[in-house]
């Protein structure tokens, strides 16, 4: 019970007082102490990174190992992970020869363009991450087509928003009102597209941001003094 | 060569995954499948690299004969370098200006904070949740996050999204002096801010006053989402356009434009 429960929850409620009071006392111990904190977090997150990669690695392992459906893939997943891994950590690895000047130095090899790590980061990576996130592009016109019917006053709003956002963006939609004369300028797309940025669209990312904040604040009160304890896996 | 082949691979997987448009197939899978393990170790190589490596390892004790070994990997670890009497910072040991005999006779100074053992112990213990035996422990690290993370938003979210954002939205200072157009601007968004509010309180019934006010509050949420919808469209549109003109100069490459 002690390992289980009470020093997890002495951690986090010990580690948030700390941190929350260095907002307000700056002078060490305390200010230092929050500064050390943000660091360790920076760190701690690395090693979970670290922890998702294996677990991954695991998982796939695991398909292989049991022979489940499209097992196969999985070898691809592996051999992607290990070999980017390996150039990655690995410094003295390069492509050709160095160029004049340059050393093998552990940290800043990653972006060097004789890496392979660079090379995989440049050539396979982004364009991957890039495509993946393109694809997209066709399911959100497929999605909106479905979802932006005018079915009633706030689906309409929405739609009207979105398309003169969208033309108020492109020369083909700024084309359509740019004969307007000057007069009644403030009609043209792009600057009802600014004006619904700017404004109403603000308005609505404020409540949502103002709403956000509140319930970060309650929720985090409820972590700092111990009520939340659902990462025990209590309720 | 390696460029050559580089942007073959390149256009290969962009069109394995373009493929997905027509139906699922081997080659989406194989380049989905391949993104997975690629973008786990890029991130954990990040990670190692940009934080552990100078941040946590730079703070540990390490051994003068490690420090002296590989010193293109100990150079973040040595806070400065003694040669003679002059005090040189750690990356004295990998810009070429002191030769090996000097870097041999050189005394190699690691300045440790003992308190960064604190944050080695903690990420390790993550790794226990792959022991399902002691996996219990790696609630510390977690408890470290949260608590980390609760402190830290608490104050900043209650400061920049909360207090910031409401006294932008009432204070009419900035637009003192400025004609009917610029108040109505500031009543429209103070309107919105407000009614959007109001619909996300739901301790009272959406009823009478209070109901009409919330559904003036979903109008301009409606509009926000609307508007913030069709940026994410010219985004991604823009993303497929990357890709379009990348496989237009492979194929110009290739047919010799």
């Amino acid at each position: 019970m002690l390992l289980k429960r009470w020093i997890p929850l002495f951690i986090l409620i010990f580690v948030g007082v700390m941190t929350l009071i260095s907002w307000f006392v700056p002078h060490d111990p305390i200010g230092g102490l929050g500064d050390n904190f943000s660091q360790f977090f920076d760190i701690i997150a690395s090693f979970a990174i670290i922890l998702g990669a294996a677990n991954l690695i695991k998982l796939q392992g695991s398909k292989i190992f049991r022979r489940k459906r499209n097992w196969q893939y999985s070898i691809v997943t592996i051999v992607g992970f290990i070999i980017t891994a390996v150039v990655g950590i690995n410094w003295h690895i390069t492509m050709g020869v160095l160029p004049e000047g340059f050393n093998y130095i552990a940290g800043p090899h990653v972006n060097q363009a004789t890496s392979p790590f660079y090379w995989i980061w440049w050539y396979i990576f982004t364009p991957l991450s890039a495509t993946m996130y393109a694809l997209l592009a066709f399911y959100v016109a497929s999605a909106s087509y479905r979802a932006f019917r005018a079915r009633n006053l706030e689906a309409t709003i929405l739609l009207l928003a979105g398309i003169v956002v969208m033309l108020g963006r492109v020369p083909l939609g700024q084309m359509l009102t740019n004969w307007m004369p000057d007069a009644i300028g403030f009609l043209r797309i792009e600057r009802v597209a600014d004006w619904i940025y700017t404004y109403p669209n603000a308005a609505g990312q404020r409540a949502i941001m103002i709403g956000i904040a509140l319930g970060v604040v309650s929720t985090s009160l409820r972590l700092i003094l111990g009520i939340e304890k659902s990462f025990l896996g209590e309720e | 060569m390696i460029v050559t082949i580089g942007i073959w691979c390149a256009a290969f997987l962009t069109l394995a995954i373009f493929s997905f448009l027509y139906k699922d197939n081997p080659f989406y899978r194989f380049a989905e499948h391949l993104f997975t393990g690629v973008s786990a170790a890029y991130w954990m190589v990040v990670a190692f690299w940009n934080q552990i490596h100078p941040n946590l390892f730079g703070n540990l004790w390490w051994p003068d004969w490690f420090l002296r070994k590989w010193p293109e990997f100990t150079y973040v670890l040595v806070d400065e370098v003694h040669v003679g009497g002059e005090i040189l910072p750690g990356n004295a040991l990998v810009d070429g200006s002191l030769s090996p005999e000097v870097l041999a006779s050189a005394e190699l100074v690691n300045i440790i904070s003992p308190i960064y053992y604190i944050p080695l112990v903690l990420g390790i213990l993550f790794f226990t949740r792959l022991i399902p035996k002691i996996s219990y422990l790696s609630r510390w690290p977690l408890a470290f996050v949260m608590g980390m993370a609760a402190g830290l938003r608490l104050y900043s979210f209650l400061q920049s999204n909360a207090m910031m954002q409401i006294s932008s939205t009432v204070n009419p200072a900035p637009i003192m002096g400025q004609g009917f157009l610029a108040w109505l601007n500031f009543l429209i968004v103070a309107i919105g801010v407000f009614t959007g509010l109001i619909y996300f309180y739901f301790s009272k019934e959406h009823k009478g006053v209070f109901g009409q006010l919330s559904r003036v509050g979903v109008l301009f949420l409606m509009l926000s989402f609307g508007a913030a919808f069709g940026y994410t469209v010219m985004a991604r549109i823009s993303l497929l356009l990357g890709r379009f003109q990348f496989l237009g100069g492979w194929l110009g490459g290739i047919f010799g434009n």
